[in-house]
């Protein structure tokens, strides 16, 4: 109950932020700019795509597409690692896309960094489909339909216990009780797990967050890392294989909107 | 503590143990015997159909001796036996290995020696002479068991068919028989001639049983030809009688009371000889192959008028006995003007009248290559037929055929039917690069504007509302019903008193309205009690209410009792006195004050 009781509370944080957030739309000046985006990138002119793309962007719009789009301006640019950071923003919001993963697999081939993450968050993604192919938005809206569905057959069941009741109760509570662990990771993850990568050819990460500080290893265009802290202009980063130290802030991008 | 020793007794314990060590080194003197092999029959003179038991014992060694083949004779091993034995404190062992010769040629034989390696040098055994004559073929039919070997003709033509045939008597139980020498039909070409047959035959009285196995044999060339003699082997099946009959009886003389055994017994057929024959010079036609027999020829055609360029099929069938399968040569003339395509001749093995034979199939694929009116000349097999004693000539056709132009001026197009193969090779990568943008309108639309919280509150708070009212009005409904039942309960008594005090009045007017009153007393009291209707509760089940409720059985009983009571003086002709009234208000009293005080316990 208890663990019922926090992956509710964590939902509700996350829906909670939600809500306060404004909510902007696209205006019709917006979609020029989009068109004109598109336009630059099919001529070419990728520098001026990911003007428009990034101009969207800070107009409020926050889509996948867009995301997705801009990467592949980045990409096309020769700046792999802001081409991965865009597409993993938009991996957050459209995971099925089959051509986001594709032109991701192909980005992720040109990084110089071989960091191999063997997380359990990995194997669930390749084992339990609903995890990594809906967001998290999806997956906690699946998760409050299961919910309403279990309270309204339990108020059922006080007046009328048959026996169809009881199996749809069952596969219901069976249903929540795959989908809610992965609700609750899965928003875990987004909301107090930050992803950050190396939008620099090459950056030095060294012991402190000083410029003095020992250079303890390099990372390259593209490495993923975990964003740990933040400390005036300086990011603690974590590799998979426990390797931390101090980047500057302004060489890497954090996987956030 | 000291203990005296006895001198005495001292020395027979010394003794004693020294008598205990020798005996047990005795074993040792075992292995310092002398190793020997010694070779023994248990006769030296037999017959071709009898056999001779070896032995073979060899002392003071558990090596098995060399035993190499015998020539001109079958060796069957017997299994072997060993024993043990202690004469004068010397322990011996001896293994005696069996052995049962049956000998393959009349004469007189030398078996032995045998040898043994033992430490490394050599011991041998003492040779045996063995004389092995004939059997007579006399002693046939007075015997259990025998065999016999003949052919149906002892003077055939060359490639002339006979019948080899082997049968095997037999007026006893026999077990384990087997053909272990068949002839090798040398000068003979051998086809078996169907499965092996059983029938029943009375020889001078007596029954027997036949098997008989039959061949087909051709002689492939003239003079005499021995066939040599076959050999069967098996194992009599001979009654014994217990060796004494203390009863005396002939009733313990039946076979039930007996044992059996089996004698093994090889059996051996005289060899037969067959005087083959030349075949006749005279008459002898031209084209003769070598084939004898009686034969058959017929033969079809598929089409007699086709197109020039069709293919027609020409059948040619040779049945009947004789060396067919393996002499299929069938004269046809000249096939000119057609191109022909032979088909492999199919033989089919049969058997007919008793005599090996069949039928060959030829086909051939005959393409006329010119228009007009083609001739298939005479087909004809020529064969010597032992019977007639002459040569025969079987024919069939001929056959003409009316070719036709082609009708069908198209130019046909040979195509070779070959499959047209193309190497398969991998999928080869010439560039790399991104799949492209997506550019519809609807990428502007905000994905986090989805989430409303209205939704969230529908599908998270409204259940949860929804179950909570339906649980606390599930929760009040089962208060008021409790508390009803809690209250009819509690009223119980109240009630009770309130019937009760009508029947009192009752009691001195009518017996028949006390009865009815009282007993409506009783049944609403247990009715508020039990929260049933009362009114139609019987005596029974009352009774079994209180029963099961922990009421004791004598207020339980008393109740039934009431009941009994309340309904005789109701509908019984009998009316009650008014001590007994008085009497059963009491008890009725008293139950229900017991009921109520048990209840509330």
């Amino acid at each position: 109950m208890k663990i019922y009781l926090a992956i509710l509370f964590t939902i509700f944080s996350l829906f909670a932020v939600e809500a306060n957030a404004e909510e902007k739309y696209a205006t019709v000046d917006t979609s020029h700019v989009f068109l004109k985006a598109n336009e630059a990138y099919v001529n070419s002119d990728f520098k001026a795509a990911v003007s428009y793309y990034e101009d969207i962007i800070s107009r409020g719009v926050i889509n996948g597409t867009i995301f997705y789009n801009l990467g592949n301006s980045y990409l096309k640019r020769g700046k792999t690692g802001k081409a991965i950071l865009n597409y993993r923003k938009a991996e957050l919001l459209i995971p099925r896309n089959e051509d986001l993963q594709a032109n991701l697999k192909y980005a992720y081939g040109l990084t110089i960094d071989n960091i191999e993450c063997k997380e359990l968050v990995s194997f669930l993604g390749d084992f339990c489909f609903w995890y990594s192919n809906l967001n998290v938005y999806e997956l906690s809206y699946l998760f409050l339909v299961l919910n309403f569905l279990f309270w309204s057959l339990v108020a059922i069941r006080l007046f009328y216990k048959g026996e169809i009741l009881k199996t749809i109760l069952y596969l219901n509570v069976f249903l929540l009780l795959v989908i809610g662990p992965s609700v609750g990771l899965k928003v875990y993850r987004y909301n107090f797990i930050k992803r950050g990568v190396v939008t620099s050819k090459e950056i030095l990460v060294r012991s402190g967050s000083t410029i003095n500080g020992t250079v303890l290893f390099k990372l390259h265009d593209g490495a993923e890392f975990e964003w740990v802290e933040e400390n005036e202009g300086w990011v603690k980063v974590r590799l998979c294989d426990n390797k931390k130290g101090w980047v500057q802030k302004k060489l890497v991008g954090c996987i956030i909107f | 503590m000291i203990r005296n020793i006895d001198p005495v007794n001292y020395k027979y314990k010394i003794f004693s143990m020294l008598v205990l060590l020798i005996v047990l080194m005795q074993p040792c003197s075992l292995f310092a015997e002398d190793v020997s092999v010694t070779a023994s029959v248990d006769k030296n003179d037999l017959t071709l159909d009898d056999y001779i038991l070896l032995r073979l014992s060899v002392k003071g060694t558990r090596d098995k001796p060399d035993f190499s083949e015998i020539p001109d004779f079958n060796v069957q091993s017997r299994g072997s036996s060993s024993q043990v034995s202690i004469v004068n404190g010397q322990m011996s062992s001896t293994i005696e290995y069996n052995y049962l010769l049956y000998p393959n040629n009349a004469g007189s034989f030398i078996i032995g020696p045998f040898y043994l390696k033992d430490k490394g040098r050599g011991v041998k055994s003492n040779k045996i002479r063995i004389s092995v004559t004939k059997v007579s073929s006399s002693d046939s039919p007075s015997k259990d068991v025998f065999v016999v070997a003949e052919v149906d003709n002892e003077r055939p033509y060359v490639y002339e068919q006979i019948v080899y045939v082997f049968k095997f008597f037999r007026a006893v139980k026999i077990t384990d028989a087997s053909l272990t020498g068949r002839p090798a039909f040398e000068g003979f070409i051998k086809e078996e001639l169907g499965k092996e047959t059983q029938y029943q035959k009375i020889i001078n009285g007596r029954q027997y049983v036949v098997t008989e196995i039959k061949y087909a044999l051709f002689p492939t060339k003239t003079g005499v030809l021995e066939i040599s003699p076959s050999t069967l082997k098996c194992s009599l099946v001979v009654q014994k009688r217990r060796s004494r009959n203390r009863f005396n009886n002939s009733f313990f003389d039946d076979s039930f009371f007996g044992y059996s055994e089996t004698v093994p017994k090889v059996l051996r057929t005289d060899p037969v000889k067959v005087m083959v024959q030349a075949l006749p010079v005279t008459g002898k036609p031209a084209g003769f192959k070598g084939l004898v027999g009686s034969f058959e020829l017929t033969s079809s055609l598929s089409a007699i008028k086709v197109e020039k360029g069709e293919s027609v099929t020409l059948t040619i069938n040779v049945s009947g006995t004789g060396n067919l399968k393996n002499n299929q040569n069938v004269a046809i003339g000249s096939l000119q003007n057609f191109k022909v395509y032979d088909d492999k001749p199919v033989f089919e093995s049969k058997i007919i009248n008793g005599k090996a034979g069949g039928s060959l199939v030829i086909k051939k694929a005959l393409v006329p290559l010119v228009e007009g009116k083609l001739q298939i000349p005479l087909i004809s097999v020529t064969y010597f037929n032992p019977v007639s004693r002459r040569y025969e000539k079987a024919v069939t056709g001929p056959y003409v055929m009316d070719v036709q132009p082609v009708k069908d001026t198209e130019k046909v197009e040979l195509v070779e039917g070959v499959r047209t193969i193309v190497d398969k090779q991998d999928v080869k990568i010439l560039g790399k690069d991104i799949l492209p943008i997506h550019t519809g309108l609807n990428s502007l639309t905000n994905a986090k504007t989805k989430v409303l919280p209205v939704l969230i509150s529908i599908l998270f708070f409204v259940p949860i509302i929804i179950f909570l009212t339906a649980f606390m009005f599930k929760v009040k409904v089962g208060n008021k019903e409790e508390g009803a039942a809690l209250a009819r309960r509690k009223n119980a008594q109240k009630v009770f008193k309130k019937n009760i005090s009508l029947a009192l009045k009752m009691l001195k007017d009518d017996g028949h309205t006390f009865c009815q009153l009282a007993q409506k007393a009783l049944k609403d009291f247990m009715g508020d009690v039990f929260m049933v209707s009362g009114s139609a509760l019987t005596a029974k089940e009352m009774h079994e209410m209180l029963i099961s409720a922990g009421i004791l059985a004598d207020t339980a009983d008393a109740v039934n009792q009431i009941m009994i009571f309340c309904d005789s003086g109701q509908f019984g002709s009998k009316g009650h006195t008014l001590k007994e009234k008085e009497e059963i208000l009491d008890l009725l009293k008293k139950s229900v004050s017991l009921i109520n005080k048990r209840l509330k316990k």
